[in-house]
């Protein structure tokens, strides 16, 4: 059962499995977690493994799978906080008709409304992300990493309580990932919310995550589950890898992702 | 420089296109009762235009084109952009659109007269009707092909479905409806054409007809040649609104106040 005092999702004996051709390839069986409120988890697998199947059924985006998904087991979610959720997928999936700041404006519209102190807010953020001066510029005159930081404010302007994350930074150079990193754990310090990562970075997740949940190859389980933590500059990307832990849990991740030990 | 030479070789194309038929046109006068010429087709338009005998007719024409074709594109998009809400719906009624869109527009004409009589309804609801399914169609597939991380992303920020289709499948599709707009221009115009040939005493279909009764063919290519000029206004005029979508959707799909963020302090 759903703890609402302490947690925001619940996963109970979830299961999926595709049906085609009259045979069933599962994809998760038996998964079981509880999500922190406040907390960032990490979720880390070898590819093609159903962490964006996962995250689509823990975000309630059934519509978008297949139909031949078949699902067993239950996924609770705190009735409140979700009702505030934002999505950033691996693509910057930006509304080509609208400009930059427009894009950034749609999580106020849907919502409460946009109104001048929004506006403002909204402004503000653009200037911490670097994006000062694109703000009227369509998304087609931006390139790929600023596309991304606009996506990224766009879910963020939105103040979500539940953030789902699809590989955010996967099509991003590795300095600017880097970069983005460090924006990101900031601003979902400060605003406190739920977030589920799904990556296949082991270095971003040490960085970004309060907890790391490592899944298998297909089909699918949870093979590790822990809370990382770095003993020294834990907001700088860069820096951090001087923790002495921090290569320790790199090495612990590897070993299990390692496509020989699988 | 470039532009300049295209366009006096497209004058020279012309120009050699005109001399030959006149040519041909001189060889006997059987063939020059027949497909008339040059010569004798200007000094009808000159006449059309001096007293300003075509005026009427070409409003009235363009009038019934033009107001039937707002109709039929209003009405089928809003009509096909709907059936984003229910597939089933789509699906079901995808085999009577194609059958209805297919009947040649001919042979419903003699039931506009009984409903709309002869007068200008009947031409503007057989424009409206030739293009219609069209713009059905196209807005049905439009907003069945609007992205589908579109729709993740508004729905992952809890939108309703009505929000989805104002945010993301009404301006997601308006390439497609602006598309089918373009294409509805031409049969608009034929819509009110065939009517005028049907039942009329103005427009440029009424003047075709009259003339050609008459064996006055120089005058019936007159009349041709403004429908043709017509035609070409209307595919440019679509082809302007096509051009300034983005300002359309600027306009109607997003809040004042995010228009341009300068703007704002």
């Amino acid at each position: 059962m759903l703890n609402p005092s302490k947690n925001d999702i619940e996963v109970v004996n979830l299961g999926a499995s595709y049906i085609s051709n009259g045979r069933s390839l599962e994809v998760f069986k038996d998964l079981q977690f509880s999500l922190d409120r406040g907390k960032l988890v990490a979720i880390i697998g070898p590819s093609g493994c159903g962490k964006s199947t996962l995250l689509r059924i823990l975000a309630n985006l059934l519509q978008s799978l297949s139909d031949k998904l078949l699902l067993s087991g239950k996924v609770e979610r705190h009735p409140e906080r979700e009702k505030k959720c934002a999505i950033i997928e691996q693509s910057p999936a930006l509304f080509p008709w609208r400009t930059a700041f427009q894009n950034v404006c749609m999580g106020a519209e849907l919502r409460a409304g946009l109104n001048v102190w929004k506006c403002g807010r909204i402004r503000d953020s653009f200037k911490e992300y670097q994006l000062h001066g694109f703000e009227d510029s369509f998304p087609t005159e931006l390139s790929g990493g600023m596309q991304q930081r606009v996506a990224i404010l766009r879910a963020l302007n939105s103040e979500p309580d539940l953030l789902y994350c699809d590989e955010p930074f996967s099509a991003i150079d590795f300095v600017t990932r880097l970069y983005l990193n460090k924006l990101f754990k900031g601003m979902c310090r400060e605003l406190k919310c739920t977030t589920i990562f799904i990556t296949h970075n082991i270095e971003e997740a040490i960085f970004l995550a309060d907890r790391i949940i490592v899944l298998s190859n297909r089909p699918c389980r949870i093979i590790d589950d822990f809370v990382p933590y770095l003993s020294r500059h834990s907001t700088d990307p860069v820096k951090c890898r001087e923790s002495p832990e921090f290569s320790q849990y790199f090495s612990r991740i590897w070993r299990m992702l390692e496509p020989t030990s699988a | 420089m470039k532009a300049a030479l295209l366009i006096l070789g497209r004058f020279l194309v012309l120009l050699m296109g005109l001399s030959m038929w006149e040519i041909v046109a001189c060889l006997s006068p059987r063939i020059r009762f027949a497909v008339a010429s040059p010569t004798t087709i200007a000094p009808e338009i000159v006449d059309l235009l001096r007293n300003g005998t075509i005026v009427p007719h070409v409003f009235a024409t363009g009038g019934a084109a033009l107001f039937g074709l707002l109709l039929g594109t209003v009405l089928g998009t809003v009509l096909g952009l709907l059936t984003w809400f229910s597939r089933t719906t789509a699906v079901l009624l995808k085999p009577f659109v194609l059958a209805l869109g297919a009947l040649p527009i001919l042979a419903v004409a003699p039931l506009m007269i009984i409903w709309f009589g002869i007068g200008f309804q009947m031409k503007v609801a057989l424009a409206c009707l030739s293009t219609i399914f069209v713009a059905f169609a196209q807005s049905s597939r439009g907003a069945e092909s609007v992205s589908i991380t579109y729709i993740e992303v508004l729905r992952g920020m809890n939108s309703t479905n009505r929000q989805v289709f104002v945010k993301a499948i009404i301006p997601g599709s308006l390439d497609w409806v602006f598309g089918a707009m373009r294409l509805n221009a031409g049969f608009a115009l034929l819509g009110a054409f065939i009517g005028e040939f049907i039942a009329s005493n103005v427009g440029l279909g009424y003047l075709v007809l009259k003339a050609s009764n008459l064996y006055n063919v120089p005058r019936a290519l007159a009349a041709a040649i403004f429908i043709v000029v017509l035609a070409l206004a209307f595919d440019w005029l679509s082809g302007q609104v096509e051009k300034h979508r983005n300002k359309i959707i600027q306009l109607f799909c997003i809040p004042k106040m995010a228009w341009k963020c300068r703007s704002v302090n």
